[in-house]
Order: structure tokens, then sequence, then C-alpha cells
């Protein structure tokens, strides 16, 4: 079997960039993180005689606030950026769903909903590509996105399977989904092939008021990597 | 007590003479390296106790001057500083003899905490 370990030439450029910026990047914040530090240490020094003593603490909490979120974005997108670096590997589960809903978190604000990750089984572990994983992951939440009711909390679970893993989407809907084939996979070609490549299979979940997707994945992938 | 002397090593300028500041305000003598060879002549001729090394410089990289301190100096503790990116390379340089490794951000206190630690190995393996 001729087995293609390493990602294509595309996707390592994208990674490799990305992941180079995203380190400048976090260097950049720490350098204001030690300057912000060593205004508030200068401040402690000469608490009584510094005019608009509360006005300069109040401003350096919030240049430490922006700091710490700018540093948690730079983390997601340097973790985001070397998903890229091996197209198998093994992958906490777990983890890899907190990681999801933390890159989510933006679109989910805009859509005016909320993703909860709901982890009852601890460590949970496959062989997968972890880069298509997350693609995969991302269109099963547009579809529930797209058929929830108004205001609905998307919640994701995972489960231990015979065969692997069994990743779950779960949202409310006031009416009855769309056949998978029809809404999800018929105009996502890449979708399919990123399915594919994980030995991945979708299925579909109705119950009252409730629409859902569970995404069933094996422990291992025994077809060829798909670069 | 026994004044810290530590060796600083990172290629972000600003970032080290700040932290340097920070640690002179509580009254930590700090040594600025922002380049592997500029390390390994301070260390040669200053010989710090205990050495912070970022991992990822340009030219001469931290894994390296790690080798070259622990095979001179065995007594010197070098506490490594990593991004976030770089668990493997940590993971490698505590293979290679490092006494510590954090990421960066790493909080003042618990940054001197650590120096202090490594100060206590440094005086037991060179009393």
């Amino acid at each position: 079997m001729n087995e293609n370990r390493s990602p294509t030439p595309d996707k390592a450029f994208v990674a490799k960039i990305t992941a180079g910026l995203s380190h400048e990047f976090m260097n950049v914040l720490a350098t204001i993180r030690e300057t912000s530090g060593l205004m508030e240490d200068l401040l402690a020094l000469n608490e009584d005689e510094f005019p608009h003593r509360q006005k300069f603490a109040d401003s350096l909490a919030s240049i430490r606030r922006q700091i710490n979120r700018g540093m948690e974005i730079g983390e997601k997108l340097n973790r985001f950026a070397h998903s890229l670096d091996q197209p198998r590997e093994r992958v906490e589960i777990n983890d890899a769903l907190r990681q999801f809903a933390a890159l989510m978190q933006r679109f989910m604000e805009f859509q005016k909903a909320q993703l909860t990750v709901e982890l009852e089984e601890s460590h949970i572990e496959i062989e997968t590509d972890p880069f298509r994983l997350q693609m995969v992951l991302a269109a099963c939440l547009e579809y529930c996105l797209r058929h929830r009711a108004d205001g609905g909390t998307v919640r994701l679970q995972a489960y231990r399977t015979d065969g692997g893993v069994a990743i779950r989407f779960l949202s409310p809907s006031d009416s009855s989904p769309p056949p998978i084939d029809g809404a999800l996979l018929e105009e996502q070609a890449e979708l399919q092939e990123a399915l594919r490549s994980l030995g991945a299979s979708l299925c579909l979940i109705r119950t009252p008021g409730k629409t859902g997707l569970d995404v069933i994945l094996p422990s291992e992938i025994t077809t060829p990597c798909v670069p | 007590m026994e004044t810290l002397k530590v060796l600083l090593v990172d290629d972000e300028e600003e970032f080290v003479s700040t932290l340097a500041e920070r640690l002179q305000l509580r009254d930590i003598v700090p040594l600025v390296a922002t380049h592997g060879d500029q390390a390994l002549d301070i260390v040669e001729n200053e010989r710090p106790p205990v050495v912070v090394l970022d991992l990822m410089m340009p030219g001469i990289g931290g894994l390296e001057v790690l080798q070259v301190i622990r095979r001179r100096h065995p007594h010197i503790q070098v506490i490594l500083l990593t991004g976030r990116g770089s668990t493997q390379e940590g993971i490698k340089g505590m293979r290679l003899g490092a006494f510590d490794y954090l990421m960066k951000p790493v909080k003042i206190e618990e940054l001197i905490r650590r120096m202090n630690d490594a100060l206590s190995a440094s005086k037991r393996e060179d009393p």
C-alpha cells in the first residue's frame, strides 16, 4: 500500500506560514504584556505620588485583559495551523472538540447561538486526520444551525462506539430536518471527500423538537492517506 | 539572602530587556543576551547559576546553547522558555538536561519561583 503520510505542498506551506506568523504574534503580545507588567510594578512602587493612579490601574487591567484575549486567539490559530502538519495522527477527541468549539466561538456569536461541549467519557483517542475532522465538524455544525429553532444551543457530545467514536451534534428544532443527502452532502463534494478519507459516516437524529447528527469515526483509518 | 544572578536569553530584545527590568525591581541581577553566541560568552565570563533560555532563536538555536552549557558547566541550570507550538522541543530539551521548561507567557512570580528552585539545584551540584 502506498501511503502518503505528508501533507500536500500547498497545505504544508499554509501551515508553515500560519504557524510562523502566530508565533510572531504571540511574541508581540508577550512584549506588550511584560511592558504593562513593568508599568504595574512602577505604579505599585509609587502608589501615593502617582497622579490619576486609579485611571492608570484600570487602563493597565484593560490592557492585560486584551493581551490575554489576544494570546488565546494566537494559541487557537497556532494549534489550527499545526493541525495541518500530519494527515494522520493520534487525536484525543475531547481535546479536539474543545479546540473546535473555541475555533467556532466567533461564528456562533454571529449566529446568536451557543455551542456547548458536554464531555462525559474521559480520554477517547483515535487515529485520524485532525484538519479534515475539523472540516467535517464545521459542516455538521452549519447543518444544525440551519435547522435549529431560533436562539437554540447546539450541544456537542462524544461517545465511544464498538469501532471508534460517535460525535453528536444536537440542537432544538421546530421542524423535521431534511435528509442528510439532500441538505448536507449534495452540494458539498469536499465534505464527501473528507468523510471518505476519514472513513467516517453521518447519521441523522430525529427526535421530537430536536435535530441532530452523529459523525461516526473509526478508531483508525484503514484506507490510504488522501493528500 | 543571596542575590540571584540569572542570564536571560531571547532574541526579542524589547521583551527580554523589559523582563530584566522587572526582575531588577525584585532584587534579582539579570544578564541579557539576544542570541546564542552572546549567551555562551556571558556564561563563560559571568558563570550565572541559572539561565532562562528561549528555544526559538535565529542562528545558534536554544537546544544547541543548552547542550553546550550542560557539557561545559553541568552545575548551571537552564530553564527553557517555549512558545505554545514548541512543546516537542521543550520535551527534547528536558531530555538534553534542562532543569525545567515553561510556556510563554509565564507569570513573573512563577518564573522567579522556578529560578529559585534552579538556583538550589545549582548549589547542590556545585556546593
